[in-house]
């Protein structure tokens, strides 16, 4: 079987490199992109199986790239992760509101990370 | 007439035949013209003698009266001018104090209001005393603080001030005054502007916000590159690196958990907490809760023993937070239960007037706590240590009042029963909708 293919978009350069060799240690092939804009392009480019969006980006934040597949029937069905360092109070339900498929703090442990990508990949058909 | 001087003569004559009746009573008889008119003289004189003496008396009498009058009258005085004087200070205090006091009688009308009532209410003394405080106060937040019926504890009411934009809070607390007899017979309010108190709250609330996230973002890092290097991605470890990176981890992991903790506190403290609880299996979360916490029991030799009831349905939680709460307590057991103890986690059903509940309870064979640490226990920043002062439990003090808050947001409640010297017990119900 193939290896899932997981977006990150994250603009902490030292989180997204420690992050992706953690995910390719646990059998992901892992696409980075560095800010919002560059994040959506990603998405119809590099076709990946599941996005992990950080919330503070530049150009484009998190919740507008989130939205922005939630609402394009090409990708809605996307699965998408968001990753926040912020805990804002109402940060949670504003991704679900958008249609975010789960929301994680950064400081989770990697072991819930990767335990959420593989439940969503596998409801995703 | 001067008093003291009165004479017979001013009586005017006595009658001759009063002269016959008294010379009748005196057993005389007829008398010559000569005796009666001697007796009448006598008489006379006699009464006018027994006059004076009568009006000496009323007029030392009368002088008495007066005098002690005089002296009433001038302690009367005396006590007045006191009174007064008092009543002057204790206005100036209530008028010179920064929090506003509004005192209303038992129709609610306005007996007394300080200059920062008016300030704080928005409204002019001048002729107001004695209306209703209804007719004065238009808002209703402002209502039912300054007549006190939204609770009688303190009460915290947010107003936007209308001619600035900006938001205004009063905090306020009521009394009721009663009468000797203890009837009420009217309420006094003192209300504060804390507006500014509440700036700063929020302030710091943002301000720890803002250091957890930097402190969190390196955390993740180094945690992230400690795992990469530990899992061997980086070479092969020798047995000495691989232990020093375990301790590193483990800091790093304890280090992480204090952020979080403390960004906790800071959204409670803002009453921003939110939850979002989905049905989960208490089974599957105590199971959890047990396998992660169990090799830090076998460190000290203490067997967890669980003790779960087969038939507890799915109950509506936010699985992180109670996971949360087990690992503060049964942390806390494991922390101070001694080398060998014997910790138990039970879950039951519990039927109650209310419902269904859900009770967990975890049983320890530490030390225990004593009375008058059990009501400090769940205060904030709060550490009870055991009996030893040398003893390093070591946490912040907030794991307990982060649990509490937790499970209060889960509407259910949490307490803690023991006896010093024969373990501690901590339970936490949870309703079952």
């Amino acid at each position: 079987m193939a290896k899932a293919r997981v977006l990150l978009v994250e603009d902490e350069p030292d989180i997204a490199q420690t992050t992706k060799v953690i995910l390719e240690m646990n059998g992901y092939e892992v696409i980075i992109a560095t800010n919002g804009v560059d994040g959506l392009s990603k998405v119809g480019s590099e076709k990946p199986d599941i996005a992990i969006l950080d919330i503070s980006l530049p150009e484009m934040n998190g919740f507008d790239i989130c939205r922005k597949i939630k609402c394009n029937k090409n990708y809605r069905k996307l699965p998408v992760i968001m990753f926040s360092s912020k805990f804002q109070p109402n940060d949670i339900t504003f991704a679900k509101a958008l249609g975010a498929d789960e929301y994680i703090t950064k400081s989770a442990e990697p072991e819930a990370l990767i335990s959420k990508i593989e439940e969503l990949l596998k409801k995703t058909p | 007439m001067e008093r003291g001087s009165v004479s017979a003569k001013d009586f005017g004559e006595i009658d001759v035949d009063d002269a016959g009746k008294m010379s009748e009573v005196l057993g005389a008889g007829d008398m010559s013209d000569g005796a009666r008119s001697a007796l009448t003289t006598l008489c006379r004189k006699g009464l006018s003698r027994e006059m004076k003496t009568v009006f000496d008396e009323i007029d030392k009498k009368v002088k008495t009266v007066v005098e002690a009058k005089d002296l009433q009258y001038n302690q009367i005085n005396e006590k007045y001018s006191k009174t007064l004087i008092e009543k002057k200070q204790t206005e100036s205090v209530i008028k010179s104090i920064a929090e506003g006091l509004v005192v209303l009688n038992d129709r609610d009308e306005v007996i007394m209001m300080n200059p920062a009532a008016e300030k704080i209410l928005d409204i002019s003394m001048a002729d107001q005393i004695g209306k209703p405080v209804r007719s004065l106060v238009k808002d209703e937040h402002l209502m039912s603080l300054a007549t006190g019926k939204g609770s009688p504890e303190d009460t915290e009411v947010e107003l936007n001030a209308g001619s600035e934009n900006a938001k205004k809070v009063l905090r306020s607390s009521s009394a009721v005054i009663q009468n000797e007899s203890g009837r009420t017979v009217g309420m006094v309010s003192v209300f504060t502007d804390v507006t500014k108190q509440r700036e700063v709250e929020d302030l710091k609330s943002q301000f720890i916000s803002n250091v957890s996230h930097e402190l969190r973002t390196p955390l993740v890092a180094v945690r992230n590159s400690i795992v990469i290097i530990l899992n061997e991605k980086t070479g092969s470890l020798t047995e000495d690196q691989k232990k020093y990176l375990l301790i590193a981890e483990r800091n790093i992991k304890q280090l992480s958990r204090f952020v979080d903790d403390l960004l906790d506190v800071s959204k409670m403290e803002a009453k921003k907490m939110e939850l979002h609880p989905a049905p989960a299996s208490t089974e599957v979360i105590i199971n959890e809760v047990c396998e992660t916490l169990e090799a830090w029991a076998q460190t000290k030799n203490i067997s967890i023993v669980r003790n779960v009831q087969s038939n507890i349905p799915d109950i509506k939680m936010e699985k992180e937070r109670i996971v949360q709460v087990l690992i503060n307590l049964i942390g806390n057991a494991i922390k101070f239960t001694p080398t060998g103890g014997i910790i138990t986690v039970e879950a039951k059903l519990k039927t109650e007037e209310k419902g269904n509940l859900l009770l967990v309870r975890i049983i320890d064979t530490g030390p225990g706590i004593t009375k008058e640490n059990i009501s400090k226990l769940f205060n904030k920043f709060r550490q009870v240590g055991g009996k030893n002062p040398n003893d390093k439990s070591g946490g912040t003090g907030l794991g307990l009042y982060i649990s509490k808050e937790l499970i209060e947001l889960h509407g259910g409640t949490i307490y803690v029963e023991s006896t010093p010297g024969e373990g501690a017990m901590f339970a936490f119900t949870l309703p079952i909708t």
